[in-house]
């Protein structure tokens, strides 16, 4: 069994000396090639460290974490950005779409930075807009596209170095909710049909129902898990009383 | 807390903020001090002959100064306030009125102004005498330069800059009392859109520039003041058109030629550089005509100085020089050089060469004015030997004259170009018909026989002789030439060498005095310039990289490294700050084209020198500007 990603009692803590209080307490995990695996819990519970730490982006205090067998903790920063681009993609709540590029240019970006020829990022531009039903906007600019097209730019350009991971920061957070479920089955059958990992941090119990595999942290640690086994609603009304096992406020997740 | 004391602890707070405007302000402020001050300064009264000069060109140069600080500090002032937009609206979201946060802004405008007057006056009295030192030095006045303060140019220039600085204040408090909420709030953060281009204003720009070149060359030779009129109105609208919409075209085009723009950072600088043009094209055209203006006005003087420079040793090769009669007079010449030998300065060269006075001959080509000599081709070649001149021995092998045959040596002062003519003319001397074959730049009598002259073989000489009558002309060389006022007087009481009595440390006042004076002056004026234009970039880069910042945060979560980062700003900044400069020296070079037309005397190095002198100061700003833009967007 090869995991994409593993941790080993994970631990990040914030502040200095003295004042500094764990976000992450001792997390173990590990996620396997393919997967769809969705990050719950309430506000502060360490989602966003997590995914963080996951994703290159930040330092853990201490513990490890292996990218394919690959010790990140080993690497140096200059390291981590080629690795960041070449292996993983992201795609954040607020889209972060440069506003001065076309559509086409957006998308492109990450490939164009590594100087890969570009009759071949031609191509994957048009195949991956196709694929996230963008192919019409491709010449138009992000303040002409929709909260929910603009999304899509993002999960393609996140896409378009075949990443082995893709982690996604509230991707509905800034979505109405026909966008978002129009967003979520997208990043579904990208799961599917390309065999992306994708690790998403959601408090929204419907985005998360889309989600194969679903960690719930609470106080920097791991809480409980939900696999899905039947279809998606059942999984829904699951996250929804797990959540509200844990005494979270539920209304709060709509 | 009333607006007054607001605006006074806002100053206090931002001094280090604003500390590029500020310095600047200061600067502009003691320079104008020291411009008005020159003309007062009592060493430079005492030197007469240099008075004149000093006043006429100081308010020229003064004036012109004037309107060009003007034009920074209104630009640099609403760059500032661009940027402060965001501190403005958090102070109308504490529900402070526009009109009243107008107010605050004005107040501390003001208390900058006064801040930068009394500083810059202060720091223009300082180096006053710095200032005053260089211009006796490079002006070769000899004079010494005492400490000076000058309460009129102080007083005058304190009320300039107040007025200006006042009207700045209240063009801030109408800018800020007119705005909304939401722009002052979002001002960084409004929306971009990608600009519009007209090809027909594209295509027009460069037909423009065109039609204003040719009006500019053609006018160093024709109808100067309507010509060159035409031409700067072409050029400069050409520029703004340029930037507005040709370069515009062409970046639109290279950002759909994916192979360009899909290489690296081109995608980030090329797509930064778009949509900022329809922004920025004004300054950048701006800074393309000042370029122009500042290189042209550069080359110019440097042009004048390297000229006199150059022709300084055909025109006075000699310290004094004399004429007697042929038989010559050793009593005088005796008499001459006991006077030199009591004196501080040993001789370091004593000539002595015939000529013959030509006053009657016939051409179809207008040797200078009519007045020509005439000398052997064997006392020419000793003379350029003696005098040291660079081509001595080229002159003696290419152009020796053969029989029938004579070189053309142009008059002293006259300006002409520093390469050798071939002209190929006739001339009827008495008896003898001969053919001029070239016109040569070499030294000879220098200024104290200000006549052209024909060099001959010795056997035409010989031949001339019996129709023409012949002189002696002494030439010395002393050392330290430029110091012998006092020896001057003195010979001049020896009765009959007075007449024809020529010495260098009088010809030295007259001409190298008054180009020393334009050229520093000059100089000092184009430096301001050039220094002010490159701040004015420096403003405007920075609040680029306000815009940029949020950008670059992006690219730097899809996996940009630092490195990469670097690599962007530098061609992006790069780009925004080479264009202007590139434009305004291919104006510049067509400008001094004319220019060089009307001196008919080739410019290209002290051109080439000013273009090199603005490009290092530009590429010193670069890398300030390309270092602090990286700085801002880099920190968190």
């Amino acid at each position: 069994m090869s995991f994409v990603i593993e941790t080993k009692d994970l631990k990040k803590e914030y502040g200095s000396k003295g004042v500094s209080f764990p976000a992450l307490d001792g997390v173990d995990l590990s996620v396997d090639k393919g997967e769809f695996l969705g990050i719950m819990g309430p506000s502060g519970a360490g989602k966003t460290t997590l995914l963080n730490l996951l994703s290159t982006v930040d330092k853990p205090t201490s513990g490890k974490i292996l990218f394919e067998g690959l010790d990140l903790g080993a690497m140096k920063d200059k390291e981590l950005a080629k690795f960041r681009r070449n292996n993983v993609g992201f795609i954040f709540q607020d889209f972060n779409l440069l506003d001065n590029m076309s559509v086409e240019d957006n998308i492109a970006l990450p490939l164009a930075l590594s100087k890969v020829n570009h009759k071949e990022i031609g191509q994957k531009v048009l195949e991956l807009s196709t694929f996230f039903g963008i192919d019409l906007h491709l010449k138009k600019y992000p303040y002409q596209l929709s909260g929910g097209q603009k999304q899509r730019v993002a999960a393609a350009r996140a896409m378009i170095t075949s990443p082995s991971v893709i982690f996604a920061d509230e991707p509905t957070g800034a979505l109405d909710s026909k966008s978002s479920a129009e967003l979520l089955q997208c990043l579904s059958s990208m799961n599917e049909r390309y065999r992306t990992t994708v690790i998403m941090v959601t408090h929204d119990a419907f985005a998360a129902s889309y989600c194969k595999k679903i960690l719930f942290l609470k106080d920097g640690k791991i809480h409980a898990r939900l696999d899905k086994n039947e279809s998606r609603k059942e999984l829904f009304h699951r996250i929804l009383d797990l959540l509200a096992a844990m005494g979270g406020n539920t209304n709060e997740l709509f | 807390m009333n607006s007054f004391s607001i605006a006074f602890t806002n100053l206090k707070n931002n001094l280090k903020a604003y500390g590029v405007y500020l310095t600047a302000m200061i600067l502009s402020v003691a320079v104008y001090y020291n411009f008005l001050a020159s003309k007062d300064h009592p060493d430079i009264l005492k030197a007469e002959a240099a008075f004149d000069y000093v006043e006429g060109t100081s308010q020229a140069v003064s004036f012109l100064l004037l309107v060009f600080l003007i034009f920074f500090i209104w630009f640099s002032n609403s760059f500032f306030l661009s940027l402060r937009k965001k501190e403005i609206g958090i102070f109308a979201f504490m529900g402070i009125s526009n009109s009243q946060i107008g107010l605050i802004i004005a107040i501390e405008m003001l208390f900058q102004g006064i801040v930068a007057i009394a500083a810059g006056l202060m720091a223009g009295m300082l180096f006053g005498k710095l200032f005053m030192m260089l211009l006796a030095r490079v002006a070769l006045l000899n004079v010494k330069i005492t400490f000076f303060i000058s309460g009129s140019a102080a007083l005058e220039t304190g009320i300039t800059f107040l007025v200006i600085f006042f009207l700045v204040s209240v063009k801030g408090y109408f800018e800020i009392a007119k705005s909304k909420l939401i722009d002052l709030f979002n001002a960084a953060r409004k929306e971009e859109l990608p600009p519009k281009v007209s090809i027909l204003k594209g295509v027009f720009s460069l037909l423009f520039l065109g039609v204003g070149y040719y009006a500019g060359v053609q006018a160093g030779s024709a109808n100067f003041l309507v010509l060159s009129v035409t031409a700067v109105v072409f050029v400069v609208w050409g520029t703004y058109w340029l930037f507005g919409s040709f370069l515009s075209i062409i970046i639109r085009y290279l950002i759909t030629k994916k192979q360009i723009l899909y290489w690296g950072v081109n995608i980030v600088s090329l797509s930064n550089i778009a949509f900022r043009m329809k922004r920025s094209y004004r300054v950048l055209a701006t800074i393309a005509v000042l370029a122009a203006t500042t290189i042209t006005a550069f080359g110019t003087v440097t042009s004048l100085y390297y000229y006199v420079k150059e022709t300084h040793g055909i025109e006075h090769p000699y310290s004094f020089s004399y004429i007697i009669g042929a038989t010559g007079d050793e009593k005088l010449k005796d008499q001459v050089k006991s006077i030199i030998h009591d004196s501080s300065h040993t001789i370091l060269l004593e000539e002595q060469s015939r000529f013959l006075l030509l006053d009657k001959y016939t051409s179809n080509y207008n040797f200078s004015n009519k007045m020509l000599l005439a000398v052997k081709f064997s006392e020419f070649e000793r003379v350029l030997k003696d005098l040291k001149f660079k081509k001595a021995d080229q002159v003696a092998l290419k152009y020796k004259p053969s029989s029938g045959e004579a070189l053309f040596v142009e008059k002293p002062g006259v300006m002409f170009s520093l390469s050798d003519q071939k002209i190929e003319q006739d001339i009827q001397l008495y008896g003898t018909r001969l053919k001029v074959t070239t016109n040569i730049k070499a030294p000879l009598f220098g200024s104290g026989l200000p006549a052209a002259c024909l060099v001959v073989t010795d056997r035409d000489y010989a031949a001339l002789e019996q129709d023409y009558m012949e002189y002696q002309f002494n030439g010395i060389i002393v050392s330290r030439p430029e110091k012998t006022e006092t020896l001057t007087t003195k010979l001049f009481a020896v009765e009959p060498l007075s007449q024809s009595l020529y010495t260098y440390s009088y010809a030295y006042k007259q001409k190298f005095e008054y180009i020393g004076i334009v050229y520093f002056l000059g100089s000092f004026m184009c430096l301001v310039f050039i220094l002010a234009t490159a701040s004015i970039m420096y403003f405007k880069t920075l609040s680029d990289a306000l815009v940029d910042k949020g950008k670059y945060e992006i690219l730097s979560k899809i996996g940009m490294s630092e490195e990469e980062i670097a690599k962007a700003v530098s061609k992006q900044v790069g780009i925004s700050f080479a264009l202007p400069l590139v434009i305004g020296s291919i104006h510049s070079f067509f400008a001094i084209r004319s220019l060089q037309v009307i001196m008919n005397y080739n410019l290209l190095i002290p051109t080439l020198i000013s273009v090199l002198a603005i490009a290092l100061v530009y590429c010193v700003f670069y890398l300030a500007v390309t270092k602090s833009f990286l700085r801002i967007i880099l920190s968190s």
